[in-house]
């Protein structure tokens, strides 16, 4: 194998690959990178198994050949290389790289080593919107639950029906679920939990990118999805999916909350972060009252303190003093991309939802959080 | 790695079950110490995911087969026992275990044929078994499953008063998620809990034979003396013969210090001076008493020997080298077989004490006083002449 390309672009391609290099693994081959010849380029490729990334670089190729290399070490050889084209040829499995006067020679691994990435037929899957998709994940992914007891929930589950793309994500405590229209769906209803680290990948390598590419792979004659990729211009992105059924998370969400608040985000976002300041470390408990177009907030922490302040909101409805973590209320609050936010409730023991409240006029916005409420004690 | 020694009959059954499609989903290998289960378990990974199998084996030479062997298969995940580190916060145990699996992989992959002995209690603890639950829960990475080595599975209670380990891997073992195979491995299936003995098919191995342990001595270069003297006392394991290997130095190997070791506490075991027992107790460290569980197993053989001489049977001993002096000890004390396997149960006794971290030091005190008492004090026990 036997190269030249420009020390930014194989800097890019690096950035770009690294992000998938485990740190410790018990595989040596997860810490190289794979570096494939291709007409036009070179194809970089790194994987921890649960998330694989692949780029291809513009490249000038004399030979064709592929190898694996130490990945953190020739990135951090590319970030101290001067600004000159740099030459990559191998010798067996070792590389040498020679740019300007400075030259380096590294101990590879031979490709078939490699693991091999999905089998992802893209021609067969569907393309997805850049910038929804995108939103999605922002807006969801925050939600998943980092407890390995249950490890279905550690993973955003991802929606496709005919005309319409929704990601849901929850750890029991609090669900955020977001929804956007899409043209026709070709291949029928489809959905996969997919763990968050890809979905970051996706935000991070597909940040201007207006049509991304999806497709997965299948096993048991196309009954289980094992993979699924994202793919644009040069960039691929594979993930693992997490096995299992999603529980039934329509079941949580209320449906007869009558009591309905309207406040402006900022002001309650402010107001609770004063109050999580004299909030219980382990509960992070608040108390909410509502009365006719004002809230109280409240906070009592024995051993502690306490704390109090008011805000004024749109609520007609009857009086009701509700318990919260504070924590979980600021999370979904900063996800509201609203100015003013509607807040639902039903009963102080029933789960509160909240939704953007979108001026008349402006584009509505599929969007919905869940809060489970906490029990006050007296 | 070194190819599968032994147990043909166990990979025909295996090779015809998977041609068949019914090999269990979890499978639990049971054996003695060291007579390669966690290799066959290699083998049985090597058996789902070659590509190029012809007939019975795998072929060991596909690019599957070669990364089994050489550990490095993304879709087999092998979970082992590790010594505790030391001095890591709770926060941070579950990557210091990760990482000291790791560690001990890279040392399988070094030297893949090692002796079974461990200085160091280890165990598969509960962070590691969830780890291992996590794995679980996705798809696999290449092949069409995933394959996960639970080695030693009786380690993952580390203590009888905390079976969250077994637990955890238990959920598991009752809902195994699709595409994926257990195979645990156990040399003391009576300390696995009953629910995952209850939820896997046992595969029983046999120790291997003498001459297989020998030329597999041989073959790794070993003095054909030497080889043959560690085959005998290695009761068909060779990860056991391999422990009474003379060190390159000449020295007597680390079983073979310990079977050494057992045989100071029979002697005192014999002895009618009660403060034998306490002076070699002195000699063992204060804390570590898990450590004691292998010197008590040989101190079974010794006991094992010793009422085969009673017996009249003196020409079946393990320890040959000892036949002399357990020929006269009997001869001297009048020992009955009766009584000397009464002693079993003393030992026995100490082996819990061991596993319930009793000081070492009152384990063998009282272990040398119990022993005394029951071969010198039975009625059944005669004069010394």
């Amino acid at each position: 194998m036997q190269f030249t390309v420009t020390r930014q672009n194989l800097h890019q391609g690096l950035a770009a690959v690294s992000a998938s290099i485990p740190t410790k693994t018990t595989l040596p081959v997860l810490s190289n990178i794979l570096l494939e010849t291709a007409d036009d380029g070179i194809w970089m490729s790194g994987t921890d198994l649960d998330v694989s990334i692949r780029v291809k670089v513009p490249a000038e190729v004399k030979e064709t050949g592929s190898l694996t290399v130490p990945g953190k070490k020739l990135q951090e050889i590319t970030r101290e290389l001067p600004d000159h084209p740099v030459e990559i040829s191998t010798r067996a499995d070792q590389i040498e790289l020679a740019c300007g006067h400075a030259r380096f020679k590294l101990n590879g691994l031979p490709a078939d080593e490699f693991p091999s990435l999905p089998a992802v037929q893209f021609e067969a899957g569907m393309g997805v919107a850049g910038g929804d998709l995108q939103s999605l994940i922002h807006h969801t992914s925050f939600a998943v639950s980092t407890e390995e007891s249950r490890p279905i929930l550690n993973g955003v589950l991802w929606e496709l029906r005919d005309g319409l793309m929704r990601m849901v994500a929850t750890n029991g405590h609090r669900l955020a679920r977001m929804a956007v229209p899409t043209g026709p769906s070709e291949g029928g209803s489809t959905s996969f939990i997919v763990p968050p680290a890809a979905l970051q990948q996706v935000q991070r390598l597909f940040k201007d990118v207006e049509q991304i590419q999806v497709a997965w792979d299948a096993g048991d004659g196309g009954a289980r999805k094992n993979h699924l990729g994202f793919r644009s211009d040069g960039v691929e992105v594979y993930t693992r999916l997490i096995e299992g059924t999603y529980p039934n998370y329509e079941q949580v969400i209320p449906k007869d909350n009558d009591k309905v608040a309207v406040v402006d985000k900022r002001s309650l976002e402010s107001a609770v972060r004063r109050m999580a300041v004299v909030a219980s470390d382990q509960t992070h408990r608040i108390r909410l009252t509502l009365e006719e177009n004002r809230l109280h907030l409240n906070v009592l922490t024995p051993d502690l303190g306490e704390g109090h302040d008011e805000l004024e909101l749109s609520y007609n409805g009857e009086p009701l003093e509700i318990g919260f973590n504070a924590t979980y209320l600021l999370e979904v609050l900063r996800y509201m991309p609203s100015q003013e936010v509607r807040i639902s409730f039903k009963a102080p023991e029933r789960a509160a939802t909240l939704e953007p409240s979108v001026a008349e006029g402006d584009d509505p916005v599929d969007y919905l959080c869940l809060v489970m409420p906490l029990r006050l004690l007296d | 790695m070194h190819p599968v020694v032994g147990h043909r009959s166990a990979r025909a059954s295996l090779a015809r079950a998977r041609d068949e499609m019914t090999l269990p989903s979890a499978l639990l290998i049971l054996g003695p110490r060291g007579i390669g289960k966690q290799r066959l378990a290699l083998w049985i990974s090597q058996l789902l995911l070659c590509t190029s199998r012809d007939g019975g084996e795998p072929c060991s030479q596909c690019r599957n087969c070669r990364r089994v062997l050489r550990l490095e298969h993304p879709d087999l995940h092998w979970f082992l026992p590790v010594v505790r580190p030391k001095g890591v916060s709770a926060d941070k145990l579950a990557q210091a275990l990760e990482e000291a699996r790791h560690e001990r992989l890279a040392e399988f992959r070094d030297t893949p044929v090692r002796s079974s002995h461990s200085e160091e209690p280890a165990a598969i603890y509960l962070a590691a078994a969830q780890e291992l639950r996590r794995r679980a829960r996705t798809r696999p990475a290449e092949a069409g499953e995933q394959l996960f080595i639970v080695a030693d599975a009786e380690s993952l209670v580390p203590q009888e008063s905390s079976p969250e380990a077994a637990n955890a891997l238990l959920k598991l073992l009752e809902e195994p998620p699709p595409d994926t195979r257990f195979i645990l491995t156990s040399s003391e299936p009576g300390r696995l809990l009953d629910t995952i003995r209850s939820r896997t098919v046992p595969l029983h191995l046999s120790p291997l034979t003498l001459p297989e342990v020998t030329a597999f001595l041989i073959e790794l270069g070993t003095d054909p003396d030497a080889a043959k003297k560690a085959a005998a006392l290695s009761a068909g394991s060779i990860g056991m013969a391999l422990g009474f290997l003379p060190d390159d130095g000449g020295e007597p190997g680390p079983l073979d210090r310990l079977r050494r070791r057992a045989f100071e506490i029979l002697r005192a075991g014999l002895s009618r001076n009660p403060g034998d027992g306490y002076s070699l107790a002195l000699g063992f460290k204060v804390t570590g008493a898990r450590g004691l569980v292998p010197l008590l197993d040989f101190l079974e053989i010794w006991i094992r020997d010793l009422a085969a001489v009673a017996a009249g049977a003196g020409d079946l001993l393990v320890n040959e080298d000892a036949g002399e002096y357990l020929r006269k000890a009997v001869e001297e004390l009048g020992l009955h077989p009766a009584v000397v396997s009464e002693a079993v149960a003393v030992v026995e006794r100490s082996r819990r004490e061991a596993r319930g971290n009793v000081n070492p030091q009152l384990i063998v005190a009282g272990l040398v006083a119990r022993l005394q008492q029951t071969l010198l004090s039975s009625p059944l026990a005669g004069s010394p002449s």
